[in-house]
């Protein structure tokens, strides 16, 4: 999943893209407003984390923008000033979930699975396909009940299969809600990681759980257990 | 004192006054209307009440003539003794002497009257026009003199001789009376009183030989009904003047209360203003005139504190923000460093940007203490000689690493040493925060210039520098606390827009002026300072 940060205070900036990378998400980060908008209509991200003060095109400027292009993703949008005007305003610009500033890391980051459990029309943070379950608040994976331990990367991955299970999803696709702009985008990168993710699957007892459909992506089959 | 009762309490004694003033005014014009009145009736009755006794007593067969109403009684005196001669109605007894009174001269005649050829006596109607009046004596008075007028005693010390008084001792008479002269015939009309002492002339004498006697005649009535009428008048004046009082000091009363209601309204409108009702302003619209002023001042007042409340608010609220910003980055940058263990060297990273951040905090800190202390007046200006061309020289070495780190050149144009008396620390603000500022926002790459001189007991100092983003809009809001031009922090963390406001307020505390320029892309600031006194 890939969230896109636009802020330009940079310790800020850097703690929060450190933190949900950490946390699993592709990051894109952007410091002014212009920059942000360019990045929100070209990355792909699931959830957008906005600042409202921001150089050349404030925050509140950029979300209208975005509505206006009818684009969807979840905004949350970061505020130094706890008023709630400007709150409301954000809301009814079609913010998606505001944050006051100074905030808790943790929060933020639950705020944000929030939104992409919403996005994807999910009431239950736990995810389920076949014998896999993912606890996407707790960013637990359990295969036949036991855990599994996954890289970031391969979390994101996961969840993204399981987020669509029953549906194939593209080798882009999952290039470009799991990785960043930075990194080259081979479909070899991708086959990589659903390498190593169907390898601990296997070592599960689950062989043969996330499905190649050639020419297509991947696909685990929906269906709980 | 509210104003209601200032001006009721006015009212009310003003108005006691002119209504006492106008109450005894008619009641004496009435009195003397009224005295007047009974004074010519009186001279009437006696008149025809004189003529009575003059006719004599009527025989057994006629009727008495009746006395006219008005009168209690007359009477004919011995002008002499005071004897009575006559009175009528007949039974009245009347004690002549104490009637006559002390004060008449003896045989001295006020009047003269003539006799007619018919031998019948006649009183000259002059006389009765003006009779002599007197008045009743008070209790402790047995006699009252009127000046000018004859005196008649009444008798009313001795109760057997005030038969006209009945049960009601207090009963006032009024007298009228005169002395008269009687020129008369020898020969008394037969029936008449016996011919007084004086008369004891021979008979048979010519026609001019006339017997010439004096008499005293008094006629009496009665003060009561003038009395009471005054006293009814009295009653009709008082029970009419407290009435009328009563009724304007209402009607000022209602009118007061209702001329007062639009001040009360007003008080109403004030009391709603708050530190939160700024705004609101207080309508003058149905107010009394002499209010209307004052209104518009105290408008005036709410609109310089609304915007000094405004100017608070937005300070404050700046300061919320500006703090919050920086201390998100702090804390997720710690939290995030918390989030799972990490080698020594993610930590000591995560510790110098703490760092970093922190020292970013004290700065803001530092700014807005110094520009509290100077609002506060704490900041009290010190005098000190000081070499200020080697003060610019020091702050531009350290303006210069921020200079080069944009890419722009500083140059500093400044005699060798310039001695000038000034408060250091100040002007340490002033050239420290017009250098970083022009280093820190002028356009990248550009060239900065400072220009110092010292002259005529002024300093003058001028940082130029291109900042093409810059436009005249922004000179008015350059000084202002947390302006930035644009809202941006994207360069280090550590500008808060505070330090144009602290050269503001420095220069001002030392009574210095500020002139900002922008032309051709560059952005010129020029401060003059004075040198200051003592120390």
């Amino acid at each position: 999943m890939k969230v896109l940060v636009i802020e330009d205070y940079p310790p800020l900036l850097e703690a929060v893209c450190q933190g949900l990378r950490e946390e699993g998400y592709a990051v894109e980060s952007a410091a002014d407003g212009e920059d942000g908008l360019w990045q929100a209509r070209n990355s792909h991200a699931d959830v957008i984390v906005l600042d409202l003060m921001l150089p050349k095109l404030d925050g509140l400027s950029l979300l209208t923008e975005l509505r206006k292009e009818d684009r969807s993703t979840p905004v949350l949008i970061l505020t130094a000033r706890g008023e709630t005007e400007d709150r409301v305003k954000g809301l009814n610009l079609g913010a998606d979930d505001y944050l006051t500033k100074p905030f808790a890391f943790e929060e933020l980051a639950a705020r944000v699975g929030a939104l992409l459990r919403r996005r994807y029309d999910d009431r239950s943070p736990v995810l389920a396909a076949g014998p896999v379950r993912i606890d996407t608040a707790a960013r637990q994976t359990t295969l036949n009940g036991d855990e599994l331990t996954l890289t970031p990367r391969e979390y994101g991955i996961l969840e993204l299969l399981v987020r669509k299970a029953g549906d194939v999803v593209s080798r882009s696709e999952i290039w470009e809600h799991v990785y960043e702009f930075e990194t080259e985008n081979t479909s070899n990168v991708v086959d990589v990681y659903i390498g190593y993710l169907r390898r601990k699957l296997d070592a599960g007892g689950c062989r043969d759980l996330i499905e190649t459909v050639r020419g297509h992506g991947y696909r685990i089959a929906a269906g709980n257990d | 004192m509210s104003i209601r009762t200032r001006l009721l309490t006015g009212l009310l004694v003003s108005l006691t006054f002119v209504l006492a003033a106008g109450c005894v005014a008619l009641y004496a014009s009435y009195r003397q209307t009224l005295y007047v009145e009974f004074d010519r009736q009186l001279a009437r009755d006696a008149y025809h009440g004189f003529r009575l006794l003059r006719a004599g007593r009527p025989r057994d067969d006629q009727e008495p003539p009746a006395l006219p109403a008005g009168l209690m009684f007359t009477a004919l005196l011995d002008a002499e003794t005071g004897e009575v001669k006559r009175t009528a109605p007949a039974e009245s007894a009347i004690d002549g002497p104490a009637l006559l009174g002390e004060g008449v001269p003896p045989g001295e005649p006020a009047y003269r009257t003539h006799s007619s050829d018919d031998g019948e006596l006649r009183l000259m109607l002059v006389h009765i026009n003006r009779p002599r009046f007197g008045r009743p004596p008070s209790q402790r008075q047995h006699w009252q003199r009127w000046p000018g007028r004859q005196n008649l005693r009444r008798p009313d010390h001795n109760p057997t001789t005030q038969p006209t008084t009945g049960p009601d001792s207090e009963r006032r008479q009024r007298f009228a009376g005169w002395r008269q002269r009687l020129v008369r015939p020898d020969t008394p009309p037969p029936g008449e009183e016996p011919p007084p002492p004086d008369a004891d002339e021979p008979t048979g004498r010519p026609p001019e030989a006339r017997i010439e006697m004096e008499e005293v005649m008094v006629a009496a009535a009665d003060l009561t009904p003038l009395h009471a009428a005054l006293r009814r008048w009295m009653l009709i004046l008082i029970a009419g003047g407290t009435l009328g009082e009563l009724l304007v000091v209402g009607v000022v009363f209602v009118a007061v209360t209702r001329g007062l209601r639009p001040l009360r309204r007003l008080e109403g409108e004030i009391a709603r203003i708050d530190d939160s009702h700024l705004r609101h302003r207080v309508p003058d619209d149905g107010l009394p005139g002499e209010v209307r002023p004052i209104v518009g001042r105290l408008n005036e007042l709410l609109e310089r504190l609304d915007a000094a409340f405004e100017r608070e608010r937005a300070f404050t609220a700046s300061a919320a923000h500006e703090f919050r910003t920086p201390l998100a980055g702090l804390r997720a940058q710690i939290e995030v460093a918390l989030m799972r263990p990490r080698s020594d060297a993610e930590y000591q990273a995560t510790l110098e940007k703490c760092l970093a951040g922190a020292i970013a905090l004290q700065q803001m800190v530092d700014s807005l203490l110094s520009l509290a202390s100077f609002d506060a007046g704490l900041t009290r200006p010190r005098a000190r000689a000081v070499d200020v061309a080697e003060a610019l020289r020091e702050q531009s070495a350290r303006a210069k690493e921020l200079a080069d780190a944009r890419g722009c050149s500083l140059t500093v144009d400044a005699p060798d040493a310039a001695q000038f008396r000034v408060d250091p620390v100040l002007f340490e603000h002033i050239v420290s925060n017009l250098l970083t500022n022009a280093a820190e926002h002028g356009d990248a790459d550009g060239a900065i210039r400072a220009k110092l001189a010292v002259e005529n007991g002024h300093l003058d100092l001028s940082v130029t520098n291109p900042a093409g983003s810059l436009t005249q809009n922004d000179l008015p809001k350059m000084f202002d606390r947390f302006w930035r031009k644009d809202e941006s922090r994207t360069d280090t963390g550590q500008h808060f827009g505070l330090g144009m406001a602290i050269v503001a307020r420095s220069v001002d505390i030392l009574d210095g002026t500020i002139d900002t320029r922008l032309g051709g892309g560059e952005l010129e600031i020029n401060v003059r300072l004075p040198a200051m006194d003592g120390e």
